[in-house]
C-alpha cells in the first residue's frame, strides 16, 4: 500500500514537470481498469497496455524474476541519458583540449610572475607536514581518477584508433578498476583537506577587491590577500569543495551499485558526475600551472612546505603581515617565522 | 540474408516462465543473470493481464554499442547483436542505454563490482568458435548454428514467443491474426479498433469479462 | 559600447553553439568491425560451409512455430 501510496506521488510529480516542461504526457493511473473495459467494447486491442508496457512500472506489473527493476519492460531514460552524453563527450572535450592551450597561450605571451626583488634566504613555514601531505594524497588520487575517467570516456575515440581494440580494453579494464578502488580514497582524503583549510579560505572584503582586479594578473600589480588569494580561494570553493563533494557523491551511487539503486538514479548520477568532474580537471588545469609553472617558488611552498620572505611580501601581504605580527603563535606549526637553515632549491 | 527477430503475443502468454528455465538450462548461464525474463501486466486484474516475455530484442540501431566504451558489440550477418566478453570492462553502460534492460552483470567480487557483461545471444554464441567449449562457458550454446532457433522460442508451449527471420515471425503473426478473429470484417480486426457493432461476434466476445475493483 | 559588444559576441558565440554537434555515435559498416571475427553459423560441423541447406533448416524450424500450417500438412 505504502509503495502503491509512493509510486502515486512520484507519477503525480512526473506529471507536474511534465506539464510543466510542455508536453503532453498521456499517462492514465488505470491502466488496468481501462483494459478491462476495453475488453469488452474492443476484444483484443490492448492499446492501455502498451501504454502502460512504454510508460514504465505500473503498480500491477508484476515477475518472477528476482532483482532491481524486473519489473520494467521498456525504460525510455536509457535514452535520454545516451543523447545528453553525448553531448557532453562533445564539448567535455573540447573544453579539455582548449583549457590546455589557452594556458600554454597565457605561458607563453606572459610568461610565469617572477619574483620582483632579491629573495631574502630568511624562508617561513608556510604548509605543515599534514597539511602538504593531505594535499598531496588529493592530487595523487585526483590525477589517477581524472586520467583514468578520461581514458574511459574519450578512449574509444583517441585511443582505440591507436592502440587497437585489445591492447585499448586492457588499458580500459585497468583504469576501471583504478578508479572505482582510488575514487573512495579520493573521496575520504578530499573531506579531510577541506576541513584542514576551510579556516583560512574564508572570503575577506579584500578579495572581493582581489576579484575585481582579477588578481592583477592582466596590469601585473599585486593586490593585496592574505594566506590565500580569492583565486585560491574560489577553487577552495568551487573546485575543491563544490565540484569535489559533487563527484564523489555521484562516484559513490556508481561505484557502490550494490545498494538497489534504479537506473534513473545511476543514469542522473552519471551525468551529474562526468560533466562536474569535466569541469573540474579543468579547473584543476589553472590551478596546477599556477603552482608550478605560473608561479616562481609556489610549488617549493607545497613540496617543501616554506616559502622566502620576499615571496610571502609579494603574494600574500597580508598574511606576511600577520606572521610578522604574531611571532609566537606557532599555531599548526605553519603559522610564525622560521629563520632555519638554507633550503636546497628544486 | 535473414534478420532476426523476437516476438511475443501478449494474447497467447500464460506467464509458465517456461522460456526464462529453457534458457537458463539451454546456456547455463550464472547465478544471478536472467537473459529472459516474463513481466506479467495488470497482474490479478480481470480481463485485464496480459504477460510478455522479455530478453534482448537484437535492436537494428542497438544504443548498447553506441555506449560501450571498449565497442565490444557487433552484428552478424543475421541482425543478431552478440558482444565480445574478452574486452568488456563491466561499466554497466549497455544496462543504462538499453531500453529493455537486457544487459546484466554477473556480481564480480566485493561492493556490487560489475563481471563482464552478459545477455541473450539468440542463441548464437559469440566471436569464440562456434561450439567450442570456450563458447559454451562464455556465451552458452550456439544453437543457430546447429540449424535450430532459440531454445526459449522453440519451446514455448502456447507458441507464444516467436523467434526466427523476421519475415517467417511476420508470416506467422499474420496467419494467427486472420485465423483468430473469423471471417470477414473480423480478419482485419474491425472490433478491435473499432469496438462491437457491425462486426461478426468473435470468440472473445462471447466471454464477458468480470470487472472487479482494485484489489 | 565595448560591453555591448562583448556581450554580443558572448551571445552569437552561446546562440551558435549548437552548430557544432555532430553525432559521436560509432557507425558500424559491415566487415569494419575491428574486433575478434565471428563465423557465419553455416560454416561449422553440421552444415560445413552449406549456406542454402542452413537456411532451409532455419526456415523450416520457423515455420514449426506456426501451429496453422503443421495441422494444414497433417
Amino acid at each position: 500500500m505504502n509503495r502503491m501510496r509512493l509510486t502515486r506521488w512520484v507519477s503525480c510529480l512526473f506529471v507536474m514537470l511534465t506539464a510543466l516542461c510542455g508536453t503532453a504526457h498521456a499517462q492514465t493511473p488505470d491502466g488496468a481498469q481501462q483494459q478491462a473495459q476495453r475488453q469488452q467494447t474492443q476484444p483484443g486491442n490492448n492499446a492501455p497496455v502498451w501504454r502502460d508496457v512504454r510508460g514504465g512500472e505500473n503498480p500491477y506489473q508484476t515477475t518472477q524474476v528476482r532483482g532491481r527493476e524486473t519489473a520494467v519492460l521498456i525504460q525510455s531514460g536509457g535514452e535520454t541519458w545516451r543523447q545528453t552524453r553525448r553531448v557532453f563527450t562533445y564539448y567535455g572535450g573540447w573544453v579539455l583540449a582548449i583549457v590546455p592551450l589557452l594556458i600554454g597561450l597565457f605561458y607563453w605571451r606572459k610568461g610565469a610572475i617572477k619574483l620582483k626583488e632579491k629573495p631574502t634566504g630568511r624562508l617561513m613555514a608556510r604548509f605543515t607536514d599534514w597539511q602538504r601531505m593531505i594535499h598531496w594524497t588529493v592530487a595523487i588520487t585526483f590525477c589517477v581518477l581524472a586520467l583514468s575517467g578520461l581514458i574511459m570516456l574519450f578512449g574509444k575515440y583517441v585511443l582505440m584508433p591507436v592502440f587497437g581494440r585489445t591492447l585499448f580494453s586492457w588499458l580500459a579494464i585497468l583504469c576501471k578498476n583504478l578508479h572505482n578502488f582510488v575514487g573512495p580514497v579520493f573521496a575520504l582524503a578530499l573531506i579531510l583537506m577541506i576541513l584542514t583549510f576551510i579556516k583560512d579560505n574564508f572570503l575577506k572584503i579584500y578579495d572581493f577587491k582581489w576579484i575585481a582586479k582579477l588578481g592583477g594578473i592582466v596590469s601585473g600589480e599585486h593586490v593585496p590577500s592574505g594566506r590565500f588569494n580569492a583565486g585560491e580561494k574560489l577553487w577552495f570553493w568551487g573546485g575543491v569543495m563544490f565540484l569535489g563533494i559533487v563527484v564523489s557523491a555521484t562516484g559513490f551511487v556508481l561505484d557502490f551499485a550494490n545498494f538497489g539503486q534504479g537506473r534513473e538514479l545511476m543514469q542522473l548520477a552519471n551525468v551529474v558526475h562526468a560533466v562536474s568532474a569535466m569541469m573540474f580537471v579543468a579547473a584543476f588545469f589553472g590551478h596546477a600551472y599556477m603552482g608550478t609553472l605560473g608561479t616562481e617558488g609556489a610549488y617549493q611552498a607545497m613540496r617543501q612546505g616554506v616559502v622566502d620572505e620576499t615571496w610571502a611580501k609579494e603574494h600574500h601581504d597580508i598574511w606576511y603581515q600577520e606572521m610578522i605580527n604574531s611571532k609566537s603563535s606557532t599555531v599548526a606549526g605553519a603559522q610564525g617565522l622560521v629563520i632555519p637553515t638554507t633550503i636546497k632549491q628544486g | 540474408m535473414a534478420r532476426m527477430k523476437f516476438l511475443c503475443d501478449s494474447e497467447r502468454c500464460i506467464e509458465c516462465n517456461g522460456c526464462v528455465t529453457a534458457c537458463k538450462q539451454e546456456h547455463e548461464v550464472p547465478w544471478g543473470v536472467n537473459r529472459r525474463r516474463v513481466v506479467t501486466m495488470n497482474d490479478g486484474v480481470a480481463g485485464a493481464e496480459k504477460s510478455l516475455s522479455v530478453a534482448c530484442m537484437h535492436c537494428t540501431d542497438a544504443p548498447c554499442m553506441s555506449v560501450c566504451p571498449v565497442d565490444c558489440f557487433y552484428t552478424t550477418s543475421e541482425g543478431v547483436v552478440l558482444h565480445d566478453k574478452d574486452p568488456c570492462i563491466g561499466c554497466g553502460y549497455c544496462f543504462y542505454a538499453c531500453p529493455f534492460g537486457a544487459p546484466q552483470f554477473p556480481q564480480d567480487g566485493a561492493f556490487g563490482m560489475r563481471g563482464k557483461m552478459d545477455k541473450c545471444t539468440f542463441c548464437a554464441g559469440g566471436p569464440e568458435a562456434d561450439n567450442s567449449a570456450e563458447e559454451f562457458q562464455k556465451y552458452g550454446r550456439n544453437r543457430l548454428s546447429e540449424g535450430k532457433l532459440p531454445a526459449c522460442a522453440e519451446m514455448c508451449s502456447t507458441k507464444a514467443l516467436l523467434g526466427g527471420d523476421a519475415d517467417e515471425v511476420s508470416n506467422i503473426f499474420r496467419d494467427r491474426v486472420m485465423n483468430r478473429d473469423g471471417k470477414g470484417a473480423g480478419v482485419f480486426g474491425w472490433a478491435t479498433a473499432y469496438g462491437k457493432g457491425d462486426a461478426k461476434p468473435s470468440a472473445q466476445e462471447k466471454v464477458t469479462p468480470k470487472v472487479e475493483a482494485k484489489p | 559600447m565595448k560591453a555591448i559588444l562583448i556581450f554580443a559576441g558572448i551571445a552569437l558565440g552561446l546562440l551558435v553553439a549548437g552548430c557544432g554537434d555532430r553525432p559521436v555515435a560509432t557507425v558500424y559498416k559491415k566487415g569494419e568491425y575491428s574486433g575478434k571475427r565471428d563465423t557465419q553459423p553455416w560454416i561449422g560441423e553440421p552444415f560445413k560451409g552449406d549456406r542454402l541447406a542452413w537456411e532451409r533448416a532455419i526456415k523450416a524450424r520457423s515455420n514449426g512455430q506456426n501451429e496453422y500450417s503443421r495441422a494444414a500438412t497433417k
